[in-house]
């Protein structure tokens, strides 16, 4: 990564150390804070065969 | 006309269409003490979200100088907008213009945005403010109530419908709203009835004021006709706002979740204290459900109607989630017919979407009775059973204190098809309490004491200590699994957070049918 004009050596170390957190961040799905139970396939199926829809339509809202 | 006349012609269209009663109009609006149906609008939706349709309509009837007098918009404002974000539908009906009553076109624009509702999959809020049927208009308007009807039945269960009512909703017009899965009202100024004081007085003689025979209080107290009454519109329709952050969008959509802030382990050591040592000594099951969710939030619907039995929607750690919970304060907890059809059609709300529902169970029974018989509580309490049994999202129970006879099934038990069930150390779980098990049980044995010269009472309170020590603890449920487990008070938060995030992917596949045939 190239920065101009070069940051100060511990400003460097900051937006390293903050580039950082948002990697391991996006790495851990933390960009999305819903539940891993929200993006279940079960889950989904189970709310379609609650109103009577095939398991396997696909359609959402 | 050249392109600025034209341009020029819709601004001034505009601004007589978003004004059509003038400045005298909302003027005699403000003097009730009401807002306007824009100024309602402008409230609960976020700021500039709000899309108006139809604006231009007008009606088309004539007779009785209605050709002379056609309003842009004919007396209803619909569109759409957001909530906190959220994508809403709404109709505002407008008391300035024909006094909001309804006629075809009326009808024809709020029928247009259920179905955009329901086509979207998006929740209806109607802001009711209406004279009724607009009587020159004949039956076209008797014909656009019920399309009203029918729209509102087919889109039950499938998106959220609240009505809020702002000003007079009589007649039949007050079917549409009690089709919606919400009511709320406002003090002094918003009234339900099928018939006015006027009518009654005519044919029955009895003499009643319009706040006391439709008021929010009375509907709120009396009938439960309306889960919430508000001291006035601003605050009412922050209570829309609130409602709509528990719900979801639609049938399809999973309940909302907020990150949450509270600790999900989070051991709460008040509830060691909360119930008192005297079983017959009450408590307020408010205060538990509290200290178990997050934040101590606790959103309860009607609160005023039937307190024997408390509903309403929190969160844990994060979920939202619907609570019913049996109300020691109140009647001693006891279900009665009113607290059976409270408890039976929150449920029923929650189920239809996909709301998970934690129960609080400390109740002593069914109220005994004759107005309780003759009223049909054989009926009633089969509907909270009947909603109970079923729902099929995540249900979960908290036995507190009591659960005896009929009213310990009925309320979320294992044998309902509940999910988790826990019972704290002060658990009795029995057919009866333990008076009126050793009265009936040893009926032969005290009476044989009496006619020896014996101490009756001494040994009726040894039978009752044997009694409580052999049934009135949660330990024979457990050993039949009708309990999952036995939990110290101060475990309740971690205990629920872990049933529920395990239930969260709950598939329950009944078999087909068309509808079940609930006890109505």
């Amino acid at each position: 990564m190239h920065i101009s004009p070069a940051p100060a050596p511990d400003e460097a170390a900051a937006i390293a150390a903050a580039v950082q957190v948002l990697l391991e961040a996006s790495r851990h799905g933390g960009a999305d804070p819903l539940p891993a139970a929200y993006r279940s396939e079960w889950r989904r199926t189970a709310i379609r065969e609650g109103v009577g829809q095939p398991a396997d339509d696909r359609r959402t809202r | 006309m050249n392109t600025s006349d034209a341009e020029q012609r819709l601004d001034a269209l505009r601004a007589e269409a978003t004004n059509p009663s003038g400045q005298a109009g909302v003027d005699r609006q403000h003097a009730r003490g009401k807002l306007t149906a824009r100024e309602r609008i402008d409230l609960l939706m976020d700021p500039g979200s709000f899309v108006e349709l139809d604006m231009f309509t007008r009606h088309r009837a004539t007779g009785f100088g209605l050709e002379d007098n056609r309003p842009w918009g004919d007396g209803v404002i619909t569109g759409h907008g957001t909530v906190d974000g959220r994508k809403v539908f709404v109709f505002s009906q407008d008391f300035t213009v024909f006094g909001g009553s309804l006629g075809e076109v009326f009808a024809e624009k709020i029928c247009k945005v259920m179905d955009l509702a329901v086509r979207m999959g998006c929740p209806l809020i109607g802001l009711n403010d209406s004279g009724g049927a607009r009587i020159q208009e004949g039956v076209v308007s008797l014909g656009g109530y019920a399309d009203i009807f029918l729209k509102n039945v087919q889109a039950s269960g499938v998106i959220p419908q609240i009505s809020v009512i702002l000003g007079p909703c009589a007649g039949g017009a007050v079917y549409s709203p009690a089709i919606t899965d919400f009511i709320f009202m406002v003090k002094e100024t918003s009234h339900m009835f099928i018939t006015g004081p006027d009518v009654i007085k005519t044919v029955t003689g009895e003499e009643v004021t319009m706040e006391e025979l439709g008021g929010a209080l009375s509907h709120a107290t009396k009938s439960g006709v309306a889960h919430f009454a508000a001291d006035d519109e601003e605050s009412c329709i922050d209570d829309v706002r609130h409602l709509l952050s528990f719900i979801p969008q639609n049938n399809l959509d999973a309940a909302p979740y907020e990150t949450p802030d509270d600790d999900p382990d989070r051991r709460e050591p008040e509830l060691h204290t909360i119930v008192p040592d005297n079983p017959n000594k009450p408590y307020d099951i408010r205060h538990v459900i509290e200290l178990v969710m997050d934040d101590g939030e606790f959103f309860e619907v009607a609160p005023l109607y039937a307190q024997n039995l408390v509903v309403g929607f929190s969160r844990l750690n994060g979920h939202s989630i619907g609570v019913v919970g049996n109300q020691p304060k109140a009647m001693a907890g006891v279900l009665d017919i009113n607290a059976s059809i409270k408890g039976a059609r929150f449920i029923r709300f929650c189920d239809a979407f996909n709301i998970p529902i934690i129960s609080f169970v400390d109740v002593p029974g069914f109220l005994p009775g004759t107005s309780q018989e003759y009223g049909g509580i054989i009926l009633h309490g089969a509907k909270l059973l009947y909603a109970y049994a079923e729902a099929t999202v995540p249900k979960i129970t908290v036995i507190t204190r009591k659960a005896y006879g009929g009213a310990y099934d009925v309320m979320n038990s294992k044998h309902l098809g509940a999910d988790f069930n826990a019972a704290w150390p002060s658990a009795e779980i029995a057919v009866m309490g333990a008076d009126g098990a050793v009265n009936i049980v040893f009926r032969s044995e005290l009476k044989k004491v009496a006619d020896e010269g014996g101490d009756v009472d001494a040994r009726r309170a040894e039978l009752v200590q044997e009694y409580k020590d052999r049934f009135a603890n949660p330990y024979l449920a457990a050993e039949r699994g009708y309990v999952d487990d036995v939990i110290q008070p101060e475990e309740t938060r971690p205990w629920l957070v872990k049933a529920l995030e395990i239930s969260l992917t709950k598939r329950v596949d009944g078999p087909k049918r068309k509808h079940g045939n609930i006890p109505l």
